[in-house]
């Protein structure tokens, strides 16, 4: 386990230092899903224990065997909100690229006037 | 049962559903059935405040189950006094906006209304993680309505707010994570309640990076990059609606946050924070409106200030102190409502932007915007009669109960030099240019008179307060 | 590498220092599992509660139901902004598709994905899947018809009915699907409890809302990403 919530840790950082440091939009938006990813992967960590079985009830599988449900559907829920935000941001890069011809947000405050 | 709590959240939202279906219909049925669900809504919002008042703390339980599998509602005082003042700003945005929406913007309505309905469940719920839906609900339709008119600066703006919006979510998201790791529950009241459970190191990181996140969209002074750009450059319903209203949810979760934080050990460290940040946070935002040419934007560095004089506040921590907020977060509102609207008034024509110099003379073209303008920066400066006054005025009374008199130093500071920068609006707004007619002179003085009468009378109404003090008492009773 | 950097890396190591001691310092999780609380609660009754045999189906589309329809929102939301950012772009055509090998190959690919979509989602209360996974391939069969046979199809069929359809009939079935228990005198969203039937548990007909929820999840999935990968291909008109 602790092996994962290092990946966490390197991901969510990752993301983080993208964020923060590059000019480049399309870099930023990339940061950003993977920062989620190290969310992601953390909810799915908090889940799982060694030996889980999916949470699904079948014959001879008992309740204790499985995997926390809750965490997976917040992580879903977590999914596909960020599928929205990335799609929408993704969308005003378009935009923005289209009107200013760079996706360097330092370049653009330049073509502002 | 009531399904009022549900009935606050789902009528905004289903008539933003239908509003691809309505529009196909006709234009004007989509208009006027905003106008129609903006009341609904405030209806529904008072109807649950005066049933929360009457009955006391109300739990719907979402699909039937209880707090400990589902989603639970959990309105109590607090919650339902954000949620008619958020039904009340969001109902004067959507009113404000009947007539500033072109055809063939049906869209606007939509993202107006899907804001609404996230701002009020995000008061409303009384679940961690529907908070952050909702949270997300909020700041994607916040993104869409500020780069609306589409303008390279707007989508500028947006771009802008977005990095900083979704930077807050994923840590606010992070720390979900954490809360869950340690307590197995999501549910707010649970949470608060065992509060003892989390190891010390799990509580610091996981309340710093929720409390970093909740300061992010606060705008609270290291972290208000995204601010002015948003306001300045969004067009004037929709400032309005970020500066007015937007604004209170985080403020709400902060307080929510303050309350639960209160069982755990180390809060007067959190306190001493929030009165630095504070104080740093109104001397900046005050200072920063001084030399702004951007009218939007000096209502944007104003809400900065602002925010900073509800943190010290917080960070007093006193109920009175507590009171004072909240009444200030009220006034705030109406105020801040009021300031953009009589902007965008003034500047009509729609310029993408509105400096100072372009209300050279606007005040006597147009009396009575020009009054409510003058009206809301008396009050956001915080001159005695004005609700905004006794606001400013019970915060600054708390500090100095609380022995903190530099604070209240710095709050009348902070008065004094809002008292500059506005009055430099509002001396533009009236100054006579050549080009206007010669009766001009007349109509400003006109106006100014009638201001004049205006705030005399509300001066009065508050010298007649024996009555409404006592039942305000009761309210802030009854919240806290 | 220039100061700031630098310093955003030193920070960035104190967050990482502290996110790991903090992880460290949490339970194990079938601590936390058997201490009660929702989980504990979930696992051992959810087939009674609910009648779905995929407890993350249970938990999205019952217990949590709401949620749903937040995240529905948030990709109603997103479709219009996009729509929006995009509004005054014209859709001209992206080019005429691909080869005649590759529009045969698709002819026969489409009725696989489009199964595969449907069974995942019709299926998602008692195997593995759901309305958002199912969702997901129904807007990459979508997606490929747009790459395949380019996007003046995508013209044709979208007319102004088909559009507000996709947009809004997910959200809006939803909604209803939730209301039906307010008729009943229940709380939103409530599904077995507002008389929605348990069915034969472990069989496609059961588990009262949560497959018809699931349908409605689905068509505004497909529907969304589809309109959003749509608009954005769309060509710069305006120069």
């Amino acid at each position: 386990m602790q092996a994962a919530y290092l990946a966490v840790i390197y991901l969510f950082c990752l993301g983080l230092y993208c964020v923060v440091t590059e000019k480049n939009l399309i870099k930023i938006a990339m940061g950003f899903v993977i920062m989620e990813a190290g969310v992601l992967l953390f909810l799915v960590c908090l889940a799982s224990f060694p030996d889980g079985v999916p949470p699904i009830v079948l014959e001879g599988v008992t309740s204790s065997s499985m995997v926390d449900p809750i965490p997976h559907a917040l992580s879903l829920t977590a999914i596909v909100i960020g599928a929205g935000t990335t799609g929408y941001m993704l969308s005003l890069i378009i935009r923005l690229y289209r009107q200013a011809g760079t996706v360097r947000i330092d370049r653009m405050g330049r073509t502002e006037q | 049962m009531t399904h009022l709590p549900i009935l606050v959240i789902i009528v905004p939202l289903v008539y933003a559903f239908l509003v691809p279906l309505l529009d196909l219909v006709s234009s004007r049925l989509r208009t006027s059935a905003a106008a129609a669900v903006a009341v609904t809504h405030l209806v529904f919002s008072i109807a649950l405040f005066i049933h929360v008042f009457q009955n006391g703390t109300l739990e719907y339980q979402l699909g039937g189950w209880d707090s400990e599998v589902g989603i639970i509602l959990y309105i109590d005082g607090l919650a339902a006094t954000f949620a008619v003042m958020i039904a009340l700003g969001t109902a004067l945005v959507a009113w404000y906006s009947l007539d500033f929406v072109r055809e063939g913007e049906s869209k606007y309505f939509l993202l107006l209304y899907i804001a609404s309905a996230g701002l009020s469940g995000a008061v409303l719920t009384g679940d961690l993680f529907n908070l952050y839906v909702f949270i997300e609900i909020i700041a994607l339709s916040g993104f869409a309505l500020v780069a609306f008119r589409r303008g390279f600066r707007a989508l500028m703006a947006a771009m802008r707010y977005m990095i900083f919006t979704i930077l807050s979510s994923m840590l606010i998201l992070l720390a979900i994570a954490f809360v869950y790791a340690t307590m197995g529950t999501l549910n707010l009241g649970e949470i608060a309640a065992s509060m003892h459970q989390f190891d010390p190191t799990v509580l610091k990181v996981s309340a710093g990076m929720f409390l970093v996140g909740v300061a992010l969209k606060l705008a609270i002074v290291p972290l208000h990059g995204w601010l002015p750009a948003t306001y300045g450059e969004s067009s004037t319903p929709v400032g309005a609606l970020l500066a007015g209203v937007g604004h209170k949810v985080p403020l709400y979760i902060l307080i929510r946050f303050l309350y639960f934080f209160e069982a755990a050990a180390g809060e007067q460290r959190l306190a001493t924070i929030l009165l630095g940040i504070g104080a740093v946070t109104i001397a900046f935002g005050h200072f920063m409106a001084l030399g702004q040419p951007d009218i939007r934007r000096v209502l944007g560095f104003s809400s900065i200030a602002h925010t900073g004089y509800m943190l010290v506040g917080l960070g007093i921590g006193t109920p009175f102190a507590l009171v004072a907020v909240l009444f200030h977060a009220m006034n705030h509102l109406i105020v801040k409502l009021s300031a953009f609207f009589s902007v965008g008034m003034l500047t009509r024509g729609d310029r993408e932007r509105a400096t100072v110099l372009d209300l050279q003379g606007r005040g006597a073209a147009s009396p009575f915007a020009g009054m409510a303008f003058l009206v809301s920066t008396l009050a956001l400066i915080g001159i005695p009669p004005l609700g905004a006054f006794a606001s400013k005025w019970a915060l600054i009374m708390a500090a100095i109960r609380a022995d903190h008199i530099g604070f209240a130093l710095l709050m009348i500071a902070g008065t004094v030099v809002a008292a500059v920068y506005y009055g430099r609006i509002g001396k533009t707004l009236y100054i006579s240019t050549d080009d206007l007619k010669p009766d001009r002179s007349w109509t400003a003085e006109g106006v100014l008179y009638g201001s004049a009468a205006v705030v005399c009378a509300v001066a009065f109404s508050f010298a007649l307060f024996p009555a409404a003090n006592r039942i305000l008492d009761e309210l802030m009773v009854f919240i806290i | 590498m220039t100061l700031g950097k630098t310093a955003t890396l030193a920070f960035l190591v104190i967050l990482a220092v502290l996110l790991f001691s903090a992880m460290g310092a949490l339970p194990e999780t079938t601590d936390r599992m058997e201490a009660g609380g929702p989980t504990w609660h979930i696992l051992r009754s959810a087939v009674p509660d609910t009648g779905a045999v995929n407890l993350v189906t249970a938990v999205l589309f019952d217990y949590r139901a709401f949620d749903t329809l937040g995240e529905a929102t948030v990709i109603f939301t997103a479709v219009a902004g996009v729509v929006l950012v995009f509004a005054r772009e014209a859709m001209v055509l992206s080019g005429k598709g691909l080869s005649p090998l590759a529009k045969k190959s698709m002819d026969i690919l489409t009725p696989f994905i489009a199964l595969l979509g449907f069974y995942v989602i019709l299926f998602g209360h008692i195997s593995p899947g759901g309305g958002f996974q199912g969702g997901v391939i129904l807007a990459s069969w979508a997606i490929l018809v747009v790459l395949i046979y380019g996007i003046r199809t995508e013209e044709d069929v979208l007319t102004g009915f088909v559009k507000m359809f996709l947009e809004s009939a997910g959200a809006l079935l939803f909604v209803a699907l939730g209301a039906v228990a307010l008729i009943g005198g229940r709380e939103f969203l409530s599904n077995l409890a507002a008389g929605f039937s348990p069915g034969d548990v472990g069989s496609v007909i059961s588990a009262g809302s949560i497959p018809l929820l699931n349908v409605a999840i689905g068509l505004k999935v497909a529907s969304g990403l589809a309109m959003m990968f749509v608009t954005m291909s769309k060509k710069d008109g305006d120069s």
